[in-house]
């Protein structure tokens, strides 16, 4: 089902996508923890519940924050190839996509700074600074992919790693893989790098004063957020896919590696978080700079 | 395991599909706020964590009363936690239940001669189901759970609208025990 | 008049111009009627002054009358700021590059001739001595030392002036000379300063994410723009010249807007340190909206203006395989999330402060040049291809041949899909229950009983704490500041020395006397 019809559902496939991603993740949690765990439909009751509950606001810029939380959320969705459909392409897509992937947090960021607590603000500096900490290799990783690809479009992107599994980047570029994989788990705000939400520090951080549909759109958001950044790592390195099983099959191993590895791990402060962000992975990056793309980077 | 004291009248009869939908959305997705304000509250992490895992009936503890819909007020409510279970149970957002942990709760337990905790806590915030023992063991306190879920699948009325409709009353009874509320 | 003429004839003289003009106007506007009421005309009447020093600058070819208007300029600008104490920093960083920038004059003139053209031609020595001013003026390391003390200290009425134009002089130095003599220019100077420029983009980042002053974060913020624009422009590649100058523009327009807005807050309350400020968008939704407007830009989110520019820089790098210098300046990028984000929440979300207050919306008439730049700068976003061809002709290039095409069209894309889905949250949001307005004294405070003392319940000091904890180090070794004190020790004992040599006791000065007489005896026997 092609067309039109297709650009419209979009975000609504891939907010089901994230939806079944988010369920079978703490499914797969509670089972690591010897337990059964809920329903694989427990998010999405959750949406339908928050949809349905009474809600307070603090100001129209509260709800203007969370109006541009969906709205970035659901724009990222159409930049990234979907399987084997490139939906909205150009010369300049992943640079692009780097600034559009900000219009979200910064919508959430603009409505818990209306709503004046103090939890949500030191909740919102924690993502910010966690932000500056792994923008810096993930820039490293981007840019070495644009060079080797030596353009910066997902359509060049996917033609360079067809013709077999040992054309996909994950296994010409390994390093880089690496890298973007540590970089994805704080950018989803999983264990070990969740400071952002730290229910028991600082009260769920900046969902603090969030109720009713407000907290809904941030589940939609975060959803559709999980979708994106488990989709970006299969077009980056594992060559796209040619049909839509195929394309779950790939998203879902990524995200189950990245479950387990969160299942086990406990939180870092933020100071460490950064600090790491800034030496190992950028080291590992830099010898990837070197090793694939040789001396011309200076 | 007792009814709520009051007479009130049955939730309107609203038979859209939509609000079956969400009836049943909010059956199963119940959020408890992580309050512990008693001796109560240790009986909360077994029934949360493996052996007995109410997150398969679909609950889960929040962080704020914003996000949560059921307070859970575990064992004896001192005069100090009292003021703040009000702000937290006014901070939260309709449809919100609360449950009443144990004997302290319906008659005061066996600190009913304190000078500083509460005996009935339904004059203060209304309660929607007791659940009974000193304190209830885990078994006891996934049975009150789901005796909510009941609650809601058969469509009555929840605390909140008692106390939106004798709001007066109840903050009489508030401000007679504590200086400001 | 032959001054406009003059500048119609050349195309880079108009760009620039065109742009001084423009925003001299504006602010004119914005501080007659922004309620300021004490030296509004004496600031006026020199910043006329000094627009028409700067058009005759840009106009100019003759070697000569650019340096004396060079030197013109920093002399207002040191006038205008009306903070001596503060200012002499840069006055004596500029006038000893204008130095040198004389003695390049004085060598090319004895080369023979008078135009700018020529200055490259003397040798590669004279051409780095002419432009060093140029580098001083843009603030690189390390001449960043004045930067700090001059924006803060500064009279505030002038700040916007000092921040949109004056910070950004050393480019349009560098374009005149540079276009006229790009064969000649040295590789490693380029080389040097491009790295050099990425280093301070990131430390001047750094210390704009660790201030607490409104104005101090602004003018860090500008120092690493410009930075940057310098660096693109250095490089002399097409794409990288061309979002060079569309970031002039943007970068002028957004200062402008945002000082505009510090600058009436502290008209009105006296003060720009965050942590007394807060709640303003309740009183000012405008200034707000504009504000948040021009910080998108700052940051280069489409589909504002900073997207266009900031890529079309990143083009240029990109071409010349120069990626460290990109991370450099996508760091700096990332950064600007970060002090944006802290003057939207720290002055207009947050609480009310009771000791400040709020502050009425600005007059119609002042807040149309903030409007103004705002809306600019969206349209540099998604109407881009007038602003590209402006800078272009500017550049004397030709534009035919869309090489360094985004695809114009993109961002209109984006920002319709853009529109649609805040359309559709919208919708939703009306559809489902109905929600209330709560007053501030609502909140989540964890069992802490606050509502009566709920105007404490804030955070807006030291609000990057961790980041700030782990560039310390780098930020007070790029702050020069152990070199200014290692100077002023090193001169101090050249002082003490020579105080020494008159110190006023008897003995010492009877001991000279003999001394020079003996001396004197003993030359004329030898010299005999």
């Amino acid at each position: 089902m092609n067309g039109v019809w297709f650009l419209v559902f979009l975000p609504f496939i891939a907010f089901l996508i994230g939806i079944s991603f988010m369920g079978i993740g703490t499914r797969i949690v509670a089972r690591i923890q010897r337990r059964y765990g809920p329903p694989l439909i427990q998010p999405f009751i959750d949406v339908i519940k928050l949809l349905s509950k009474d809600s307070i606001s603090y100001g129209w810029v509260f709800d203007m924050g969370v109006w541009m939380a969906l709205a970035g959320a659901a724009l990222v969705v159409y930049f990234v190839p979907f399987a084997d459909n490139v939906v909205l392409s150009g010369k300049a897509d992943v640079v692009v996509l780097m600034y559009i992937l900000a219009i979200a947090p910064l919508g959430m960021a603009l409505g818990t700074a209306q709503a004046k607590n103090p939890y949500a603000s030191i909740g919102i500096s924690r993502a910010l600074m966690l932000m500056l900490g792994y923008d810096l290799p993930l820039v490293m990783v981007i840019l070495g992919i644009i060079t080797y690809t030596g353009s910066a479009s997902f359509v060049d992107i996917l033609s360079a790693q067809q013709g077999g599994i040992a054309n996909w980047y994950i296994f010409r570029l390994p390093l880089f893989a690496i890298v973007y994989f540590w970089v994805m788990i704080a950018e989803m705000g999983k264990h070990p790098f969740d400071v952002l939400i730290a229910p028991s520090e600082i009260a769920s951080g900046p969902m603090v004063e969030f109720s009713g549909k407000y907290l809904g759109y941030l589940f939609i958001y975060m959803a559709l957020h999980y979708y994106a950044a488990c989709a970006l790592f299969v077009n980056f390195f594992m060559g796209g896919a040619a049909s839509f099983i195929e394309f779950y099959l790939k998203m879902f191993s990524v995200f189950f590696v990245l479950i387990c590895i969160s299942a086990v791990m406990a939180r870092t402060t933020t100071q460490r978080a950064v600090y790491m962000y800034w030496t190992k992975p950028v080291v590992l990056a830099f010898i990837g700079w070197l090793v694939y793309l040789g001396w011309r980077i200076f | 395991m007792a009814e709520c004291p009051t007479n009130m009248e049955v939730a309107k009869e609203n038979n859209s599909i939509l609000r079956a939908f969400a009836d049943w959305a909010r059956k199963n997705s119940i959020w408890l706020l992580h309050y512990c304000t008693g001796c109560g509250a240790i009986e909360l992490p077994p029934t949360m964590t493996a052996r007995f895992d109410m997150t398969r009936y679909g609950f889960a503890p929040m962080a704020t009363p914003r996000q949560a819909d059921v307070l859970l007020i575990t064992g004896y409510l001192s005069l100090k936690t009292l003021k703040r279970v009000i702000w937290s149970y006014e901070l939260m957002q309709a449809p919100k239940y609360v449950i009443g942990f144990g004997s302290c709760t319906m008659n005061g337990g066996h600190y009913w001669d304190s000078y500083i905790t509460i005996n009935r806590l339904s004059d203060y915030i209304p309660v929607d189901i007791y659940i009974a023992g000193c304190m209830p063991r885990p078994e006891a306190v996934l049975t009150g759970m789901l005796e909510i879920k009941e609650r809601i699948k058969k469509k009555l009325p929840g605390g909140w609208l008692d106390y939106e409709k004798r709001y007066d009353w109840y903050k009489e009874n508030q401000r007679k025990i504590l200086s400001d509320v | 008049m032959i001054l406009l003429d003059m500048i119609k004839a050349d195309n880079l003289a108009f760009f620039f111009s065109v742009l001084t003009i423009g925003f001299f106007v504006a602010n004119t506007l914005f501080l007659v009627f922004s309620g300021i009421k004490k030296g509004i005309l004496l600031n006026t009447i020199l910043s006329l002054f000094l627009t028409f020093v700067l058009l005759m600058l840009y106009a100019t070819h003759n070697i000569v009358i650019f340096f004396a208007l060079w030197e013109m300029a920093t002399w207002l600008t040191y006038l205008l700021a009306n903070n001596p104490r503060k200012s002499s920093k840069y006055l004596w960083a500029s006038l000893l590059a204008e130095f040198f920038m004389l003695i390049a004059v004085a060598r090319t003139v004895a080369y023979g001739s008078y135009d700018i053209a020529m200055v490259g031609y003397v040798d590669p020595l004279n051409l780095v001595m002419f432009c060093l001013p140029f580098i001083v003026k843009s603030g690189i390391l390390p001449f960043n030392f004045w930067v700090a003390d001059l924006y803060t200290g500064s009279d505030k009425r002038f700040v916007t002036y000092l921040s949109a134009i004056i910070g950004k002089l050393g480019v349009f130095g560098l374009l005149r000379v540079f276009l006229l003599s790009s064969g000649l220019v040295p590789g490693l100077f380029v080389y040097t300063f491009i790295y050099l420029a990425g280093i301070t983009a990131v430390w001047a980042t750094f210390k704009a994410v660790g201030s607490e002053d409104a104005i101090e974060a602004l003018s860090f913020s500008s120092l690493s723009q410009v930075a940057f624009i310098f660096a693109s422009v250095l490089l002399m590649n097409k794409s990288a010249l061309i979002g060079g100058l569309v970031h002039y523009l943007n970068h002028m327009l957004i200062k402008m807007g945002m000082f505009m807005a510090v600058v009436y807050i502290w008209a009105r309350t006296g003060t720009t340190e965050f942590r007394r400020l807060g709640d303003f968008v309740s009183k000012m939704p405008f200034t707000f909206l504009f504000f948040l407007m021009l910080g998108i830009s700052l940051a280069g989110v489409p589909p504002m203006g900073g997207v266009i520019s900031k890529w079309f820089m990143y083009e240029g790098f990109i071409e010349e395989s120069k990626l460290l210098a990109v991370l450099l300046f996508f760091v700096a990028g990332v950064g600007s999330f970060l002090y944006v984000y802290r003057l939207l929440h720290s002055i207009f979300l947050g609480r009310k402060k009771p000791s400040i207050g709020l502050v009425n919306e600005m007059n119609i008439l002042a807040i149309l040049p903030l409007a103004a730049s705002a809306l600019i700068s969206f349209l540099i976003g998604a109407y881009s291809r007038p602003f590209i061809h402006f800078a272009a002709k500017a550049l004397g290039m030709d534009l035919a041949e869309p090489h360094t095409d985004i695809g114009f069209a993109y961002i209109g894309i984006v920002s319709a899909v853009f529109g649609a889905l805040i359309l559709f949250a919208v919708v939703l949001w009306l559809l489902l229950p109905r929600h209330r307005y709560v007053p501030d004294s609502e909140g989540y405070t964890a069992a802490a009983y606050l509502p009566k003392d709920i105007e404490h319940w804030d955070y807006s000091y030291n609000f990057y704490a961790p980041v700030v904890r782990l560039g310390d180090k780098f930020v007070r070794i790029f702050s020069l500041d152990w070199l200014a004190r290692f100077w002023k020790e090193y001169i101090a004992a050249i002082g003490e020395l020579f105080r020494g040599i008159y110190s006023g006791s008897l003995n010492l000065y009877g001991f000279y006397l003999i001394s020079v007489i003996v001396l004197a005896l003993f030359l004329k026997e030898i010299l005999k």
